[in-house]
């Protein structure tokens, strides 16, 4: 049995640290500042919800909502690329319409959770375990896919470009193909993560995407400095997971200890500046690294 | 290795440190979703109630208050927090903590302040009782008087302009119920909405107003709320009468507010709280509306607009302000 709340920490800490892979696949491996997570965050839940609600099968409604996510994630790239919007100015404008689009979709801003999309309808404790063992086998199925994805051939490709898209010509690819195709995959785990965050809040809410994405790059830069001298995908990949816990237990922590909750984005602010000063202590060359900051 | 093994560490020593539950004391955990002034009123009125009661002669009140800053997760975390130490009782601003707390802990009695539609939103199973373990206020603004209001001041206004953020779903209730109305009702009046999504939206909307209407309302949204100032100046400038429903807008340049007093609306919660911990059952409560919303007018500006004021002197519930 684990303590309740280190299993509520873990819930929170899982759902937020599949969110910090996605933003670690286009932050990290394509070097694209993507801001459609806040979007791709509430509309891979909506449309899960939606599904459902009108009848779909559990499994259906959850690709729905997943494949929700990658077509947002290649409207981003779309912009991009094809129409040579800057990058972060695409993500801003995805994400934002992305309020409007959910808007559409539920005919009001908030729908509450019907049973037929709940995952778990028993007693609250058991569920927060089975939550937890769901969570966790998704995670680790991720990591797997990232550590297989990361070696294949098109994974390296991808990360090639990333590092370097006048590469793409060398080796004769779509460099556009390879960023509609990453991008969607990274909105797709965010979606995703999303719709494990519902199972939690029991609600759909348009707003709750706002300010997301910032929560992710925390988690992203804690894993990456935990793993600073590892170049295993699945060793980094597995402590972003442990950061997102880390700083979800950390946000706990503070409203343990009975600090107003007003000063809990100053205590990310405060972890942001620390983790970037323990980023130059370990690596010197980690923050040329971060090329988009 | 170190390094991740000390972090573990300390994760254990977070989580172990749980404060323990004190006996004979009446916990009582208020949830805001954002700090705006009609939630502040709501916590006040519901404290003062409640600390003036007989109840708390014979208990210890203790409130720990969380503010959600709009941040769905922290919200989450919130929720985590209060679960691991329940409280006994849960008084829930806002409609997406209401839903969260209620589904993860239905045994403990949950106070909403001011639901504005509670029925759509899940959380109860009718109006005239929910049916779970569930009270609340409604902020529903009376709509017939809201229009007659403004058919009585204005009776020219045939096109009314209006503010609204479409993301804010008490925002929604108020917009369909008042197209609900003024359709069934065959009122003459067109609605122009201008639907915003940020309060930095106000300004491009109040000026796009400009020329197109004959009066704009302001619903109780939580957006436009910060931007009142604002659109007071606009229609003043331009001669356009401004309808509001928070009282503070007459200062703010409005004509005339039919507002709800959400410290009174605090007050009837507290009352609707108390009545169900001197036994009553919470499921069968209906939820409770406001009786007597207020009308303020503005005497200067109702003047440079020519509106005449004289027949609405020593009415009920009217108050005029120079």
């Amino acid at each position: 049995m684990l303590d309740f709340t280190l299993l509520l920490i873990l819930n929170e800490g899982l759902v937020f640290g599949l969110f910090a892979l996605g933003v670690y696949l286009s932050f990290q491996w394509m070097k694209f500042p993507d801001l459609t997570p806040d979007g791709s965050f509430i509309i891979g839940p909506i449309v899960f919800v939606k599904f459902s609600m009108l009848g779909f099968p559990m499994f259906f409604s959850i690709f729905a909502g997943i494949f929700a996510g990658f077509i947002l994630g290649s409207i981003t790239a779309i912009l991009n690329k094809i129409l040579k919007i800057p990058s972060i100015i695409s993500g801003l404008i995805v994400s934002s319409a992305s309020f409007s689009i959910g808007w559409i979709i539920l005919n009001k801003p908030n729908q509450y959770l019907e049973s037929n999309s709940e995952f778990f309808n028993s007693s609250m404790l058991s569920n927060s375990y089975s939550l937890f063992f769901l969570l966790l086998v998704i995670v680790l199925i991720v990591i797997f896919l990232f550590q297989v994805f990361g070696k294949s051939i098109w994974g390296l490709r991808l990360r090639a470009i990333g590092e370097n898209q006048f590469l793409s010509k060398d080796l004769l690819i779509s460099e556009k193909l390879y960023f509609i195709v990453g991008l969607g995959l990274s909105n797709s785990i965010v979606a995703l993560s999303g719709i494990l965050f519902i199972q939690r809040s029991y609600s759909v809410d348009i707003n709750m995407g706002i300010g997301q994405t910032i929560t992710g790059l925390i988690a992203m830069i804690l894993g990456l400095i935990l793993s600073s001298k590892s170049l295993k995908i699945w060793v980094t990949v597995s402590l972003i997971i442990l950061g997102a816990i880390i700083h979800k237990a950390l946000i706990l922590f503070t409203l343990e200890l009975g600090l107003p909750a007003e000063s809990f984005r100053l205590v990310s602010a405060f972890l942001i500046i620390i983790l970037f000063f323990f980023m130059k202590k370990v690596d010197d060359n980690f923050l040329k690294g971060l090329r988009w900051s | 290795m170190k390094k991740i093994l000390s972090l573990i560490l300390i994760l254990i020593i977070i989580t172990s440190c749980n404060s323990s539950k004190k006996k004979d004391t009446f916990d009582i955990a208020i949830i805001s979703i954002v700090e705006i002034d009609p939630i502040v009123q709501l916590r006040k009125g519901f404290k003062n109630v409640f600390d003036s009661s007989e109840f708390a002669k014979n208990n210890i009140i203790k409130y720990s208050e969380y503010n959600a800053q709009n941040d769905a997760s922290l919200q989450n975390q919130i929720i985590d927090k209060i679960s691991i130490n329940k409280p006994n009782l849960i008084y829930a601003l806002g409609t997406p903590i209401a839903q969260a707390v209620q589904k993860r802990m239905p045994e403990i009695l949950l106070v909403q302040g001011t639901a504005t539609d509670p029925v759509s939103a899940g959380l109860a199973d009718s109006w005239d009782g929910s049916g779970k373990n569930y009270i609340a206020t409604t902020d529903l603004p009376p709509i017939d008087k809201q229009i007659k209001l403004i058919q009585t001041l204005t009776p020219t206004a045939k096109r009314l302009g209006i503010i609204y953020n479409p993301g804010e779903i008490n925002s929604v209730a108020v917009i369909s119920r008042l197209k609900k109305f003024i359709s069934s009702n065959s009122i003459d009046i067109k609605l122009v909405e201008r639907p915003i999504s940020t309060t930095a939206d106000v300004a491009t909307a109040i000026y796009s107003l400009v020329g197109k209407v004959d009066a704009v309302y302001l619903p109780p949204d939580n957006t436009a709320h910060a931007a009142i100032p604002l659109i007071g100046k606009v229609s003043n400038e331009y001669n356009i009468p401004f309808y509001a429903t928070v009282e503070s807008a007459i200062n703010d340049g409005a004509l005339a507010t039919l507002s709800l007093d959400f410290y009174e609306m605090g007050k009837e919660t507290a009352r609707l709280a108390l009545e169900v911990l001197n036994g009553k059952d919470p499921k069968t409560l209906p939820i409770r509306a406001s009786k007597n919303p207020m009308i303020t007018i503005n005497a200067k500006i109702a003047n440079t607009l020519n509106i005449d004021l004289s027949l609405l002197k020593n009415k009920p519930n009217y108050k005029i302000e120079n």
